[in-house]
């Protein structure tokens, strides 16, 4: 899937901590806030921009013990729900700065 | 209908003016409209400083209904806040102005059909702007004290806050809508401010409070109360602070404040019926 060579970065319009494993996401222009569970807040943090999204799941698949077509078909589609909501951007290429 | 040009409005004579302090932050309200001052003296009086000295200098004007032709009650209030370079300028059907917060000045020009609402509705954003530019949050709940200990109830517009506020009476009341939250030597407090419901606004006490515990209030048909996981408590704290909107940095400084205030004070979803048994749960805490 070509979704998995790409580089999930967070958008510059979020502004976030995590509090205990857990993520608060603000977007201050929808005046909007969301909270992750663990899985959600792990994928979060690694979405830099140097993590191509196969390794995020890699990291997922690892760290929490789950079985790999699972863990593939639920971040693909927690990433898809986090770019449609606009606090996501899919990168092309790693970003170097 | 016009734009409005701000220069265009200048004082033609000497304004006056009264000072309005809330949470020790102190905004002078200048206008050349005698009844204005005069009904915002009354509306704001448990609020209006004796001093002179203030951090924002806010200077009113009132237009013509050219500016504003439809501020005669028929068409629902409106308004829109849009952050660029420390200045924050306030959109409305019913009003316009600025706050410039590195110039300590703004301007309101607000139609003369029932200015005093106008004001009243610039003043909440304002200081919920100049609020969170000193490190204090303007907050949508009640913030009530009993035996010497603050409690704040919150949520969402009709959760129950000023139900909560009436069947908790006698008790200190800072406020059944907006109160502030400020810290002081690393510990927070409420502060009581004048925008809140006018049906218990004779209740209210112009004083302050270190908090004893949050409570997200949820109606229900039993009583209980449930611990919040600080994320969610900081979530549900930043859902109502009314500055976050829009503003980015802003935004950052509410998330930090939040995160600090839930590190340090316990924050429980507060189910309840229409009754005052839910003390029982809050005082179970407090002791």
């Amino acid at each position: 899937m070509e979704i998995l060579n790409k580089y999930p970065v967070k958008s510059n319009a979020t502004a976030s901590r995590v509090l205990q494993g857990e993520a608060v996401v603000v977007l201050p222009l929808e005046s909007v806030v969301h909270t992750f569970d663990p899985v959600g807040t792990r994928i979060w943090e690694l979405s830099t921009g140097n993590n191509m999204l196969a390794n995020i799941i890699n990291s997922i698949q690892n760290e929490f013990e789950v079985e790999a077509n699972k863990a593939t078909q639920d971040a693909i589609e927690f990433i898809n729900e986090l770019v449609s909501k606009k606090m996501l951007i899919l990168s092309e290429i790693p970003d170097e700065c | 209908m016009e734009s409005i040009s701000f220069n265009s409005f200048q004082f033609k004579k000497n304004p006056i003016s009264i000072v309005l302090e809330i949470a020790g932050i102190s905004i002078r309200i200048c206008t050349e409209n005698f009844q204005l001052t005069a009904s915002a003296k009354e509306r704001f009086k448990k609020f209006i400083s004796p001093h002179n000295d203030y951090f924002l200098n806010l200077d009113v004007h009132l237009s013509p209904k050219i500016h504003f032709p439809n501020a005669d009650g028929t068409e629902d209030f409106f308004n829109n806040q849009v952050f660029q370079n420390e200045k924050c300028t306030i959109y409305s059907n019913y009003f316009t102005g600025y706050i410039a917060i590195e110039k300590n000045y703004g301007k309101l020009i607000c139609a003369d059909y029932d200015p005093l609402s106008w004001l009243e509705h610039f003043l909440r954003i304002a200081y919920a702007v100049v609020v969170l530019k000193k490190g204090a949050l303007l907050f949508h709940g009640a913030g009530l004290v009993k035996n010497e200990n603050g409690f704040v109830f919150f949520g969402p517009s009709g959760c129950g806050k000023s139900t909560v506020t009436e069947l908790s009476q006698p008790c200190t009341t800072l406020g059944d809508d907006l109160i502030v939250i400020k810290k002081n030597n690393n510990h927070f407090y409420i502060h009581a401010t004048p925008f809140n419901s006018e049906k218990n606004d004779f209740l209210l006490t112009n004083t302050n409070s270190s908090i004893k515990s949050f409570y997200r209030l949820i109606q229900n048909k039993t009583t209980f109360i449930k611990e919040m996981s600080q994320a969610n408590a900081t979530a549900e704290l930043l859902s109502s602070i009314s500055s976050v909107n829009k503003n980015y940095d802003g935004s950052l400084t509410a998330i930090d404040l939040c995160s600090e205030i839930v590190n340090q004070i316990p924050c429980y979803e507060m189910h309840f019926t229409r009754d005052n048994k839910f003390w029982r749960y809050v005082n179970g805490n407090s002791e």
